[in-house]
């Protein structure tokens, strides 16, 4: 009689032991770089292009708090329609920082299988946060912790970015504010691997 | 460990015997408290009810309920209302060009991608509610083109339930009408079925003709 309790007790146990954020419900990571194609079952991503500034230049100009990561990715879906928002900018602090709707940059599109989608994720992040910048996104909405989140694959894809590129800094800085679009489909693909809507 | 009693050892399956027997309830009782989730979740979110099909040239009956706000008759305000809608699929044929837009988003069809004319004759009691239409292409593999209707067109084509000059997505008093639209595939995909629906979970298939 003793056997039943004794296995709820060594499962609970056992449960109580496992992270819950880390084990038991983590999203399967998939790594990516800059310009390779991330395969995620439900959907392919491509992050085309980094770039870094102090303003963005969509609906009007905005001035970033710290700098404006601006991270250029083109979506499609695998055999249906999905919505595909939450991207996150993990630093290598760990510090998580969401995307920013100011100046039209988007925080969430749609990925359809029927063409590749556009879209540019912009991030306004202390200039130390380039360091080593991740890019974190995958299916869902409102972040990996949010409501409906369906991340079975998650895409974390390094930005290849340094303090280097800190504007101000001799080297790399992007001095004019970098021009934003919202998302739309690729329609033609340029013979330099940018897209062109 | 075994229990003794009169003098006998009792085995382990006689001595759970009676919470054996119990497991299965136990099992069952947890599926059924975890089926909110089905249908709270997944039920109201996916298409997942074929509410009729039709082979090709053949007519599908749907019918679905869904959650009148009044918008278009405020008598059916915030009632459960059934469409129903009787649909045949006149044509599917690729195009090259695009219908023209003023909210479109492109206008010519994207490297890898092909489009396709879906031709359609609709009936339905007059002045059924035609909001939230969906037609969609199906491959062979299963994939779904034109998933979420209007809303996630490039080609800003509008309600494809209802004719391009209609004044709104009610059916019209004739009964019986043709409307047009234009989904785009990946190249060299050729669509088997076209599924047609107002949101999920219903849905109906029609044999590509």
């Amino acid at each position: 009689m003793l056997l039943a309790p004794a296995a709820i007790g060594a499962a609970t146990w056992f449960v109580t032991q496992v992270p819950q954020d880390t084990a038991v419900d983590a999203p399967f990571e998939i790594g990516g770089a800059v310009g390779e194609t991330v395969h995620l079952g439900y959907a392919d991503l491509v992050v085309t292009d980094v770039r870094v500034a102090e303003q963005i230049a969509g609906d009007g100009v905005a001035q970033a708090g710290g700098v404006f990561v601006v991270v250029d990715a083109v979506w499609q879906a695998s055999d249906r329609t999905i919505a595909v928002g939450g991207a996150e900018l993990v630093d290598s602090r760990e510090r998580v920082h969401a995307a920013t709707d100011r100046s039209g940059c988007a925080t969430a599109t749609t990925a359809v299988p029927a063409y590749r989608q556009r879209i540019s994720y912009c991030f306004d992040v202390p200039p130390d946060a380039l360091d080593g910048a991740q890019l974190r996104l995958g299916r869902g909405g409102d972040g990996e912790e949010g409501a409906f989140q369906r991340r079975d694959a998650v895409a974390v894809v390094g930005l290849g970015l340094g303090l280097d590129r800190v504007p101000g800094e001799e080297a790399g800085a992007d001095a004019a504010p970098i021009e934003v679009h919202g998302p739309a489909p690729v329609v033609r693909t340029g013979t330099d691997g940018q897209e062109d809507a | 460990m075994s229990a003794v009693t009169g003098g006998h050892e009792r085995g382990w399956w006689r001595r759970n015997g009676v919470w054996l027997a119990v497991l299965p309830l136990a099992i069952a009782a947890a599926a059924v408290s975890w089926s909110f989730r089905l249908v709270n979740l997944w039920w109201p979110t996916e298409l997942v009810h074929e509410a009729d099909s039709a082979g090709a040239g053949g007519t599908a009956h749907y019918a679905g309920e869904y959650y009148d706000l009044g918008f278009d008759d405020p008598s059916l305000a915030n009632t459960w209302v059934t469409r129903e809608v009787d649909v045949q699929v006149l044509a599917v044929r690729p195009v090259e060009g695009l219908p023209r837009s003023v909210t479109a988003e492109i206008d010519s069809v994207p490297d890898g991608s092909a489009a396709w004319r879906i031709d359609l004759e609709l009936a339905a009691a007059p002045g059924t509610a035609l909001g939230s239409c969906q037609v969609m292409l199906v491959s062979s593999d299963g994939t779904r083109y034109g998933e979420g209707g209007a809303t996630n067109d490039p080609l800003g084509q509008g309600n494809p339930c209802v004719p391009e000059d209609a004044p709104d997505a009610l059916a019209p008093d004739a009964g019986t009408w043709q409307t047009s639209t234009v989904l785009l595939t990946r190249a060299g995909d050729t669509p088997e079925e076209v599924w047609f629906s107002f949101g999920s979970p219903d849905y109906v298939t029609l044999a590509v003709p």
